[in-house]
């Protein structure tokens, strides 16, 4: 497979096909990224397009030495902050249940209806504690849980250090925990969560 | 390990991302303490939400096509964004290509004109500079215009001049010579009591000439020179732009030059011009003292510059001889105080 540094080569010299490959291959990281942070996914397709014909006309700025991903991740992630505060919007990561299937978690006990739909409640304010996250908190994440990213890979798109990536990436999630259990006590929950702390 | 160092490890142990002695030491914890394993259920669940992405919807089919088509208008915009630069660079050229050809144009207008050349070279559209000499009627052309002056500069000098007391009575008559001493005109004032003098009717309001003055060159009596002629009364004659000769009486011989200055010759070899060359007796200062028809009603004082004339001072003045104008220069490489006490003591006969 050609690396995604001999496309932009490609590209460079006016091969457009390559620029397709190139499409191909990121459009769906790109678009999650993109979607988790704007909810809406007619805008989060243009600006997903916006994004790829950003990267077709900034390639020539692209540093070859370091990996195409990051590059282009970052791109998506500023464009998408640009895109929202021009609009004068919060800046959210969704996780809309309207796209959600629940259908996937039946496997986990489909003869205790009592636990399933404990589970289900549990991870919807798992969700709503997640969007309550800074946005940086919850960009970070998404690129770890939702793109896969290490690490460096992380600090390579955010343009920070890994160690910075480590120290915030635990910070968000002991943010979430934090809000999963003041969201489960303010509405007053017994159970065996309850002395997580 | 206890409870507080499980609860920094969970995540790192959830992401599998944990050194394998530490992967060890987590699975003990939690299998012997019930509320970790709480902790750990819950982690299990945070990551399962945060990795799920079944909630997000599909790209449209048509993306790819529809991004590629973007970019094949932005290539050909690049294109037409190129072309619009190369003919902007080719408008931009044309309009210095016409710049240039229409700038000798724009020089003849009057409203652009602040240099006037050689009266014989002015152009056509510009009108030269012509004086009227009060009492004889000649009339010469500028020479070099070195500075611009506009109507209501010349209005605010005359003003000022008459308010001079110096400057006597300007309803004596147009003729009378400028610095005021009408009855004295072997005795030219120093240089701060004379004034300028504008013949308003002889210069027309919208005329170049009517906004230029100062027109010395100090190349006209720079350098001193030092060539043998023969000390006589030369008979000057004064051609102007259109031909008119007229006899000037040799009456131009400076007198009461200090003793300290002895004469060293006498150029008239220039028509139309006198000049003096004198000498301090150690010869170290050179004094020149050169008389010119009148071209202009005005005194001034300039030092010119040290650098290119090493240290060469030039003064000149407005003088009525026997009703005749004529502008005495005095130059040389002393201090203007110095030209200015000879112009005051150097009288003509």
């Amino acid at each position: 497979m050609t690396t995604d540094e001999a496309l932009t080569a490609m590209i460079l010299r006016g091969d457009v096909s390559a620029f397709e490959q190139l499409i191909n291959r990121y459009k769906n990281s790109v678009f999650t990224i993109i979607y988790r942070m704007t909810g809406q996914y007619q805008e989060a397709e243009d600006i997903c397009q916006d994004v790829f014909i950003t990267v077709y006309q900034k390639l020539h700025q692209y540093d070859r030495n370091k990996r195409f991903g990051p590059w282009i991740h970052r791109i998506a992630i500023n464009t998408t902050i640009s895109v929202l505060r021009k609009k004068n919007k919060m800046v959210t990561l969704n996780f809309d249940e309207t796209y959600s299937q629940p259908e996937s978690d039946y496997h986990y006990d489909y003869g205790n209806p009592q636990l399933f739909l404990e589970r289900n409640e549990l991870k919807a304010e798992i969700k709503e504690a997640f969007t309550s996250l800074p946005e940086s908190y919850r960009v970070m994440l998404a690129l770890r849980y939702q793109l896969d990213l290490d690490n460096q890979e992380i600090a390579e798109t955010l343009g920070i250090t890994k160690e910075n990536v480590e120290v915030k990436m635990h910070r968000a999630r002991k943010s979430m925990r934090k809000a999963v259990l003041k969201n489960r006590d303010e509405r007053g929950k017994q159970d065996g969560l309850s002395g997580i702390k | 390990m206890d409870c507080q160092e499980l609860n920094k490890q969970i995540y790192e142990y959830c992401d599998d991302s944990v050194s394998p002695q530490m992967y060890l030491k987590v699975k003990k914890h939690l299998k012997d303490c019930p509320s970790c394993q709480q902790l750990y259920k819950l982690t299990r669940l945070e990551n399962e939400v945060l990795r799920d992405t079944t909630d997000i919807p599909a790209l449209s089919p048509d993306f790819t096509s529809r991004v590629m088509g973007s970019v094949g208008s932005v290539r050909r915009g690049a294109g037409l964004l190129y072309n619009r630069k190369f003919w902007y660079s080719g408008l931009a050229a044309v309009a210095v290509v016409a710049l240039f050809l229409f700038m000798p144009q724009l020089l003849k207008n009057p409203a652009y004109v602040n240099i006037a050349d050689k009266g014989d070279a002015a152009p056509d559209s510009v009108t030269p500079l012509v004086v009227s000499t009060p009492g004889n009627g000649a009339t010469v052309e500028q020479l070099t215009v070195a500075e611009q002056i506009t109507g209501n500069q010349k209005s605010a000098v005359q003003q000022e001049m008459a308010a001079d007391p110096r400057s006597g009575d300007k309803s004596d008559a147009p003729s009378t010579p400028v610095y005021g001493a009408p009855a004295d005109t072997s005795s030219p004032p120093s240089v701060l009591g004379t004034k300028l003098d504008f013949d308003a009717d002889t210069i027309p309001e919208d005329s170049v000439a009517n906004q230029t003055l100062m027109f010395y060159e100090p190349e006209q009596t720079m350098p001193l020179r030092a060539r043998e002629t023969p000390i006589a009364a030369p008979s000057v004659t004064q051609d102007d732009s259109e031909g008119v000769v007229e006899d000037i009486e040799p009456v131009l011989t400076p007198v009461n030059v200090p003793p300290s200055l002895r004469l060293l010759q006498v150029d008239i070899s220039t028509s139309s011009r006198t000049v003096y060359d004198y000498a301090s007796q150690d010869g170290l200062s050179r004094v020149q003292i050169a008389v010119d028809p009148y071209i202009e009603p005005e005194v001034q004082l300039q030092t010119l510059d040290k650098a290119s004339t090493e240290g060469i001072n030039l003064l000149s003045r407005w003088v009525k001889l026997n009703g005749k104008m004529v502008t005495v220069t005095y130059s040389g490489n002393v201090s203007v105080e110095e030209l200015t006490n000879l112009a005051n003591t150097v009288r003509f006969q």
